[in-house]
């Protein structure tokens, strides 16, 4: 296992396409913020108190209990490339502020990197399971055990009243933050996307793009996520969460079957168009790309392409990206050079569809 | 920020960290992407903010022409200023690296339901002193306020109770109800448990469930012995 197999391949554990609801819940995400006692919060921390920080973690990542839970490995930041971090900020393994404004900043990612734990960020530790479909309470106990084989180890600042305590006032508590990728084509092709996504801010959850920290949602993909961290328990946050993306999800198949059944050749129109431009044309923008994308994933759900998988469309989400497009091509491309190979990207994954890599 | 609480997060978000970025990404998205206009207005509204073409919400005269937002952690704030307030508001074009959920904490921070509505500069001083520091790291009670994030674990305990109002605005409330840590939280761990217990007893006394209430009570009886034996 080495760097460049996590930055080589855009394929990555949160995208197989598999898991329950997976037509319309794209990965599960969640992330858990914790410090450790006497130390500084990173923002105000020295280099030096910095460094400590990491030499403790990676002494954990060292350890025996670790080791039982698989494979991990140590990235600096400040030993990668800007190219490389980019490409790991789009696979979701980083955020962008570990990648850029961190300072002893690393991760510690594993095998097959569905568990990420940034060191240093804006908390000293924040443990970051990354699963495909709906799969919220899997990725709570999976990081909760993380999270024990850590707190064995290390001394962490928790209060009996506030509970863990983190850099920020609004992740103190549980210090989780659950989030879902939901790909709602009908909805917004119905309308009723405005409707759905008021209601769910009245509930205390947040609706925000594909990228999380910083995005805009582009080819109706919707990140849905917590936003209230004390005074609940990890169960009912995730429930919470769950009972709400349920109901959504509901939505969104009536409105699939309604399109279907009154709109078919205009649906259909739309998804073989996207289909066609995607197979064909020489360069495409970003955001169009992303579009096209979502009716032809949209078509992949309904049946129209029976040989197509989805976790190509998963995959190309990520290798036409701007960091990914440039890292493949190992050299920094100007806009238009990077939607000419974006549309390459495109046509030949989805002429060739049945090989993974 | 009139105490509102905005959650939604706009589809404009670009992660720019100058001024011009964001404003051009906006203006970028203003012109692309109408649908998104409409959905933003109308979860504006929802909020009471008044839709998308809103007054500046400094002078809350002019209409709003320069739209900040600002994202830091995935943290998500966003104002509204007329071109006037925005030019005297000098520092939010100059030192916009330091606008951002702060300035909503800020605003948070400030409002104390004790002091709300009362003008009498000596009350609030007394509510809210700003040279309170915290003996650990050193950060001052003004300085949070300023960047909306502690120095080290100990602020909590160094600001204290006077974090509840804070903590009430964003959670709703001001208790940790969930995990406590397996090695270090032994204590705690009997305590909450113990909590449980008690609330269970009272509903079982309530249902007439006796028999179900003497186990509780005897296991409450065993941990509190625990707990004795254990100071």
């Amino acid at each position: 296992m080495s760097l460049q197999r996590f930055v080589e391949h855009p394929w990555t554990h949160w995208m197989k396409g598999e898991g329950p609801d997976s037509d319309i819940v794209i990965s599960t995400r969640l992330r858990i913020a914790r410090n450790l006692r006497h130390h500084p919060f990173p923002l105000l921390a020295t280099d030096s108190q910095a460094e400590e920080v990491v030499r403790k973690v990676e002494e954990v990542n060292q350890s025996a209990s670790m080791k039982k839970k698989g494979q991990f490995e140590l990235l600096r930041m400040e030993e990668l490339q800007p190219l490389e971090k980019k490409v790991l900020v789009e696979k979701h393994l980083i955020s962008p502020n570990l990648a850029e404004e961190s300072r002893k900043g690393a991760v510690i990612l594993s095998e097959d990197e569905a568990i990420s734990v940034l060191i240093n960020e804006e908390d000293h530790l924040r443990i970051q399971v990354f699963l495909p479909g709906f799969q919220l309470k899997e990725a709570w106990d999976i990081g909760s055990k993380i999270d024990d084989v850590f707190e064995k180890q290390l001394n962490y600042a928790f209060d009996e009243k506030r509970g863990y305590l983190t850099s920020c006032p609004t992740n103190v508590g549980t210090g989780i933050r659950s989030s879902i990728m939901l790909h709602l084509p009908a909805l917004v092709m119905t309308q009723q996307i405005n409707r759905i996504l008021q209601a769910t801010t009245q509930v205390g959850l947040v609706v925000r793009g594909l990228y999380g920290e910083g995005s805009e949602a582009v080819g109706n993909l919707f990140q849905l996520s917590n936003q209230v961290t004390l005074g609940m328990s990890e169960g009912d946050i995730i429930t919470n969460l769950y009972s709400v993306a349920s109901q959504i999800i509901v939505q969104e198949r009536e409105a699939r079957e309604y399109l279907r059944e009154h709109n078919q050749i205009s649906l259909e129109d739309r998804i073989y168009r996207s289909y066609g431009i995607l197979t064909h044309a020489r360069t495409i923008e970003s955001k169009e790309a992303a579009q096209r994308l979502s009716d032809v994933r949209l078509g992949i759900d309904l049946g129209y392409f029976p040989t197509c998988n989805p976790f190509v469309v998963n995959e190309l989400l990520v290798s036409t990206q701007p960091g990914f497009l440039q890292y493949d091509a190992g050299q920094k491309l100007t806009v238009d050079q990077r939607d000419e190979r974006r549309a390459r990207v495109i046509r030949e994954r989805l002429i060739s569809p049945s090989e993974i890599s | 920020m009139n105490g509102k609480k905005n959650f939604y997060r706009s589809p404009f978000e670009e992660a720019g960290s100058s001024l011009e970025d964001v404003f051009h990404a906006y203006q970028d998205e203003k012109l692309r992407s109408l649908y998104f206009l409409k959905q933003l207005k109308t979860v504006k509204q929802s909020f009471g903010i008044g839709g998308f073409f809103m007054n500046c919400e400094e002078c809350g005269t002019r209409p709003a022409t320069l739209h900040v937002t600002k994202i830091i952690n995935g943290e998500k704030t966003e104002t509204h200023f007329c071109e006037q307030c925005a030019k005297d508001k000098g520092q939010f074009i100059s030192g916009l690296g330091n606008f951002g959920i702060n300035n909503l904490l800020a605003g948070l921070l400030n409002f104390d339901p004790m002091t709300k509505g009362v003008n009498n500069p000596q009350l609030q001083q007394s509510t809210f002193s700003p040279a309170t520091r915290c003996e650990t790291c050193g950060l001052t009670y003004a300085q949070f306020s300023k960047s909306g994030r502690f120095g080290c674990s100990d602020c909590y305990t160094h600001f204290g109770e006077k974090l509840d109002p804070l903590f009430r605005r964003i959670h709703g409330n001001t208790h940790h109800m969930g995990k406590v840590p397996e090695r270090t939280g032994g204590q705690i761990k009997v305590k909450k448990e113990l909590q449980q217990l008690k609330m269970a007893l009272q509903q079982h006394i309530a249902t007439e469930e006796f028999e179900k209430a003497a186990e509780i009570r005897d296991r409450i009886r065993a941990l509190e012995q625990k707990i004795e034996q254990s100071k």
